[in-house]
């Protein structure tokens, strides 16, 4: 049976955020946790950076690491935690970025740790748009109601006086995926806690579909609870991704 | 507008991918925004080496203008868009957060869009070359090849061997190798190349385009570096190598470096190429095409190869990510504007509209006003007004008295000794006066005046009363008192000029009494620098003294018994030309005082029909009249007649030049006894004789009159007075009126505007262009080149020149306007720059559409209004600039136009009489007359449509046609009302639609 995971938190809002150095004008810190990958942190300063994470008193468990929309091919980074801000361990194996694409970590299991940071080896420019540092909600995913999804284009079609069809692109296109779910009752509350990170529904998150691809998206309408079972909850889920 | 080649390739696909980019130019902050996301990594969002923000969240309607089909004006372009007020930007917590420092009503808006920003990589990874993969042509034997190396040995004189396959050249590459020369001959010359690409299969030198690395030794070791484009070679090299030693090159090529690429070869002695011994760097002087075939060894000239032993080792080539996605100059502009307004602004969007640049130029024309902070002394009628600004060779500009002297009133009555040295005295408005010292006039008395403060006058402490000789005598409360000047001056033009042509006081000529100054460098007047004035030189005492040496009213003192005086004389003034018959040329010389010009009579029975414009009348009664005429020229048979009140004066039958001829005193008929039958009367002279050429120079007419009869007296004394008429002392002096004929603005020393140094700017292109960059500040880069050098070729090709002054602040965006207009040609904007289309006689089609490029519904057809219906027209042009009468402004010529078509199929349609003041030539004014009537005649055809970005490139004043079969969906979509091919229509229109649709809106030629 396939699996969904939904990565509603991200320490890096709840905590205290520090990065090396001073980020461009215009291009702030805050855009690196504001849950919009479509706005940059930038700094063109080349130097090694290191992206700090202070949870306070209360951490928040984590298994995931996203960042996204960056420029770090070719770069060396590691993800690492600590409990007092001087020892560190890595949280995964320190690995040479081969690519500019989304980077994505995960751990086996949640870890809780009050520090957290990744360190990026100096570089011209460094940007990039999200670090989410946070814990994965599983859920299975119902087989007699199949995933299903497709992809929703941004695409004008005109006809022409002579029958022919002209396209014009506004943009790219978004992964929509609809998933039954079948939740037990201690399933129902993982998933209400997941739900509640999202600020009635407002806040995009980070999924790995059933497939295991991730990306960022957000619910394309509350979920639909259906209460005709008398031990589990049946949910449909309907995401959406987001640009 | 031309579209790059790679924006071609875009369009001409049925499917394309617009970006829209938005520049927000704060005071101290550029904000860059787009529409949307694209591109990933380094690259996202990434344009030109800018990072874009998708910050927008909708988009208007961009309208660029509108050309109005029926007057040819320009509406203003237009653009709107809303913004994120969510996200941060620019250092600020919002958009909105950034109008606490930074101004928007002060940003400028550039919206523009590229075509597909993704970045598409055709890369490939460091790869060894294997040589076996390669052909080999080696006749004599001499080229061993395998994998990783290549060995030449012992080639000998006249012997070809190359090693080549097909591989076209990447625009980016690094490629490493390792080779050692050895020619130990010494007796001749090797060349080798080692690597390379061409565009055919021989020797790699004998291709006609190729690049490539090469040995050369003939007394020492060379290399060299290579560039062949269009069978022309370009080397750089470096000598001093060793023989039979490895190098290690490092060849570097990219296309990107410089106009046209760049090739770098790096040579080290060491294998880990930390040791470099030369680089050697070649900048393409020219575009290489495309290069089909690598070479890693030719023989380069193998006449010279003697002895020749050469290794090629361990080469090694790497392509690098080529840039598909568009460059900075595949932006297309589409609109440059001010924001304008805010139609609403909340926290989570800002709606934002814009006015075009246009708009903003309209206010931007520079007006230099005539004040009294930097004209003190000038006409109180004049304040206010803006010196003028003259382009072409403009007739009778009318000039602002900068220093007319100052005149008021006194208010108390003077006697003749009081008040007296050191007295004062108040006037009615001291500010008209100067505060120091000076000479004022009341009456005909000079005073000395050693100070004014406010309204009193102090007068001098010794010789106040009675100045320079004239007399103190009393004077009553009110008369006028002024001060007296040296000069005084009139500005022409608030800039300097090319030349002032003539000088005109009330319209009359001037021939003495003035020094113009054009404003140029070496010919300013002090204290008015940089502009082009006319100095009055002034008599010391008021006397109208110019054009009337004195009109006075001179009374005589009765003092006893009748008298009767002798006979006076008056010489007639005749300077007006009523008419002229036959073949007459430059009529006015004959009246103009001059005695350098002339007028030509050239065939029989040609006259000039003269008359007096001004009332004149010496007083007394006409008794005779005497007549002259000053000749130039007389060719042998001809004779010329001038007749004037009843007598005539007939000259010539043999040849003379420059010849007086006089009449005798003449007995006046009863016809002609009075001044008002003298004034009544017409001077005629003809060509009485002959038809061969007659030259006069001027004619004169003289009156012997007996002067009224007055009371006799011992001592008769003449007390003369001078009405000191208007509110300066100019006025009184000089005259109501100063006008001159001024060749405006002329070009600069380098030519920027017209191409000639120093040139008169009045061609219509050159003073556009000298009208927005010089005087309205925008750049070169806001003028587009294409449109204005082609409206120049047409403008010269017909003569086209404009001549005007401009007396009040224009709007710059009606003054374009009218100057397109007058020279047969439209004007629009187009994302802040300006275009300047001509109306050519007969049009070419710029773009033909098909069915295939409109889209479905999308046509709407029309027709202009009946109402503008008109086919009789007339036009005034050549505008005298202060009027030839009593006019403001007069125009000297018409031009007549009407369409007979339109007359039989509607009636007669007379529009009110349109006004081309700027043209002079009465061919100019007759084709723009031409071209508006053609317009009006009848009601055309009005289409507009939508489609694609294939109308990218399609600009207003272009001109489209459609093609489509009879009977096809286009034909029927434009109702049958539209020719194939042959019918024009002229894009007046264009919308970029939010849905990314283009619309245009054409009118039929």
């Amino acid at each position: 049976m396939s699996q969904i995971t939904i990565y509603p938190t991200n320490i890096l809002e709840s905590g205290t955020v520090t990065v090396t150095g001073d980020p461009d004008s215009g291009y702030p810190e805050a855009r690196i946790h504001d849950r919009s990958i479509d706005f940059l942190w930038k700094d063109t300063v080349t130097e090694a950076k290191d992206f700090h994470v202070d949870q306070g008193a209360s951490s928040l468990d984590v298994d995931f690491l996203a960042v996204a929309a960056h420029n770090f091919d070719g770069e060396d980074l590691e993800w690492q935690h600590s409990d007092d801000d001087a020892a560190w361990t890595d949280a995964a194996t320190d690995w040479t970025q081969a690519d500019d694409d989304l980077i994505i970590k995960t751990l086996s299991a949640a870890l809780t740790h009050r520090y957290w940071q990744l360190t990026l080896t100096s570089m011209a420019n460094p940007q990039c748009a999200e670090i989410f540092m946070g814990v994965g909600y599983s859920f299975d995913v119902q087989a007699p109601r199949p995933p299903s999804g497709r992809d929703l284009d941004n695409v004008q079609w005109n006809r022409t006086v002579g029958g022919s069809e002209r396209s014009t692109k506004f943009g790219p296109v978004r992964r929509s995926r609809t998933y039954s779910l079948f939740l037990s009752a201690a399933e129902l509350v993982q998933f209400d806690l997941a739900m509640a990170y999202l600020d009635d529904y407002s806040n995009p998150f980070f999924v790995t579909d059933h497939a295991g691809d991730t990306f960022f998206a957000r619910l394309a309408g509350p979920p639909n609870i259906n209460w005709d079972h008398k031990t589990h909850t049946h949910i449909s889920l309907s995401l959406l991704e987001v640009l | 507008m031309s579209l790059s080649a790679y924006n071609v390739t875009r369009i001409d696909a049925p499917a394309v991918e617009p970006i829209r980019l938005l520049t927000i130019e704060f005071d101290g902050l550029t904000l860059y925004l787009c529409d949307r996301i694209w591109g990933s990594g380094a690259e996202r969002c990434l344009f030109d080496d800018q990072v874009y923000e998708p910050l927008i969240l909708s988009w208007n309607t961009i309208d660029h203008g509108k050309i109005d089909p029926i007057d040819y004006t320009l509406e203003p372009s237009g653009a709107g868009f809303a913004v994120d007020n969510t996200m941060p930007v620019g250092g600020a917590a919002n958009f909105t957060a950034l109008f606490a420092s930074h101004d928007p009503h002060y940003a400028t808006i550039t919206v523009s869009e590229i075509l597909d920003g993704e970045q598409v990589d055709v890369a490939g990874a460091a790869a060894n070359i294997d040589f076996t993969e390669y052909t080999e042509v080696d006749a004599g034997g001499r080229v061993a090849v395998i994998a990783g190396t290549i060995t030449v040995a012992d080639m000998a004189l006249g012997e070809v061997g190359y090693v080549y396959k097909a591989l076209t050249m990447p625009t980016v590459f690094k490629i490493d190798l390792k080779t050692s020369l050895n020619n130990d001959s010494y007796l001749d010359k090797t060349e080798m190349a080692v690597c390379g690409f061409g565009d055919g299969i021989d020797e790699i030198s004998e291709c006609s385009n190729g690049i490539f690395v090469q040995w050369f030794h003939q007394t020492t070791y060379i290399m060299a570096i290579n560039c062949i484009i269009g069978g022309n070679k370009t080397q750089v090299h470096e000598s001093g190598f060793a023989s039979n030693t490895n190098y290690y090159l490092t060849i570097n090529y990219d296309n990107t470096i410089g106009d046209y690429g760049q090739l770098l070869c790096a040579i080290y002695t060491d294998s880990a190429r930390t040791i470099l011994k030369e680089t050697l760097t070649l900048d393409l002087p020219g575009l290489m095409p495309e290069l089909a075939y690598h070479y890693v060894l030719s023989s380069l000239n193998s006449i010279y190869n003697t002895d020749t032993n050469l290794v090629v080792q361990d080469m090694e080539m790497e392509t690098f990510p080529t840039y598909k996605g568009p460059v900075a100059a595949d932006k297309i502009d589409l609109f440059k504007g001010k924001i304008e307004d805010f139609p609403s602004m909340a926290t989570d969007r800002v709606e934002i509209t814009c006015s075009g640049m246009e708009l903003d130029i309209a206010h931007r024309f520079p007006v230099s006003i005539c004040n009294t902070t930097d004209y003190a002394g000038a006409d109180p009628d004049d304040i206010g007004k803006m010196l003028p600004v003259v382009y072409g060779q403009a007739r009778k500009v009318p000039a602002l008295a900068v220093d007319a002297g100052g005149k008021t009133t006194i208010v108390t009555d003077w006697t003749d000794t009081s008040p007296g040295n050191s007295g004062t005295a108040d006037v009615t408005d001291g500010a008209y006066l100067p505060s120091g010292a000076f000479i004022l006039q009341i009456d005909s008395e000079q005073i000395s005046i050693a100070s004014r403060a406010g309204n009193t006058l102090t007068l001098a402490a010794a010789d106040a009363r009675a100045y320079d000789s004239t007399t103190a005598v009393d004077h009553d409360l009110g008369s006028a008192c002024a001060e007296i000047q040296t000069s005084y001056v009139y500005t022409v033009a608030a800039h300097p000029v090319k030349a002032i042509d003539a000088v005109y006081v009330d319209n009359i000529r001037q021939t003495t009494g003035f020094t113009a100054y054009t404003g140029q460098t070496g010919d300013e007047l002090a204290g008015y620098e940089d502009l082009a004035v006319v100095a009055f030189s002034a008599l010391p005492t008021f006397l109208k003294q110019v054009n009337v040496d004195i009109n006075n009213t001179l009374d005589t003192d009765d003092a006893g018994h009748d008298h009767t005086g002798s006979n006076l004389y008056h010489r007639w003034n005749i300077d007006r030309i009523a008419s002229t018959s036959g073949t007459i040329t430059n009529a006015n010389n004959i009246i103009d005082g001059s005695l350098t010009t002339y007028t030509g009579f050239n065939s029989h029975l040609a006259y000039v029909w003269m008359n007096s414009i001004y009332n004149q009348n010496p007083g007394g009664i006409p008794i005779k009249i005497r007549l002259g005429i000053q000749c130039h020229t007389m060719l042998a048979g001809n004779t010329i007649a001038f007749g004037f009140c009843g007598q005539s004066l007939s000259v010539g039958g043999a040849a003379a030049s420059n010849n007086f001829y006089q009449s005798n005193w003449l007995t006046l008929s009863s016809s002609f006894n009075t001044w008002a039958e003298v004034n009544a009367a017409y001077a005629m002279v003809t060509q009485s004789l002959g038809s061969g050429s007659i030259g006069v120079i001027e004619i004169y007419a003289e009156f012997e009159y007996a002067p009224e009869a007055h009371e006799d007296s011992a001592d008769v004394s003449l007390t003369g007075t001078v009405t000191m008429s208007g509110n300066t002392t100019a006025e009184t002096v000089i005259g109501n009126r100063v006008s001159a004929d001024v060749d405006g603005y002329q070009d600069d020393g380098a030519g920027t505007y017209t191409g000639t140094p120093a040139a008169l700017i009045e061609r219509p292109d050159h003073i556009l262009k000298h009208l927005l960059i010089a005087l309205c500040g925008l750049t070169s880069a806001e003028i587009d080149a294409t449109t204005y050098a082609a409206a120049g070729t047409f403008y010269n090709t017909n003569s086209y020149t404009l001549a005007f002054a401009i007396l009040a602040r224009p709007n710059v965006r009606d003054l374009a306007g009218r100057i397109a207009h007058q020279s047969k040609s439209i004007e629009y904007w187009a994302a802040g720059v300006h275009h300047l289309k001509h109306i050519p006689a007969s049009e070419s089609t710029d773009k033909t559409l098909t069915a295939h490029r409109i889209d479905l519904s999308q046509i709407w057809i029309s027709y202009t209004d009946r109402a503008n219906i008109l086919n009789a027209l007339s036009a005034r042009h050549a505008r005298d600039w202060s009027g030839c009468e009593d006019d403001a402004e007069a125009d000297r010529a018409v031009v007549i136009a009407d369409d007979s078509t339109s007359d039989t199929k509607y009636g007669t349609l007379v529009g009110e009489q349109l006004t081309y003041p700027y043209i002079i030539g009465a061919a100019q004014a007759q084709a723009v007359l031409d071209w508006v009537i053609g317009d009006l005649a009848a009601p055309r055809l009005i289409i507009e449509l939508a489609g694609g970005y294939y109308l990218a490139d399609i600009q207003r004043g272009q001109t489209i046609a459609f093609v489509f079969d009879a009977d096809s969906a286009l034909d029927k979509a434009l109702l049958g009302l539209v020719t194939s091919t042959t019918d024009q229509f002229r894009v007046i229109d264009r919308i970029s639609r939010p849905d990314g649709a283009l619309q245009i809106q054409t009118i039929k030629i």
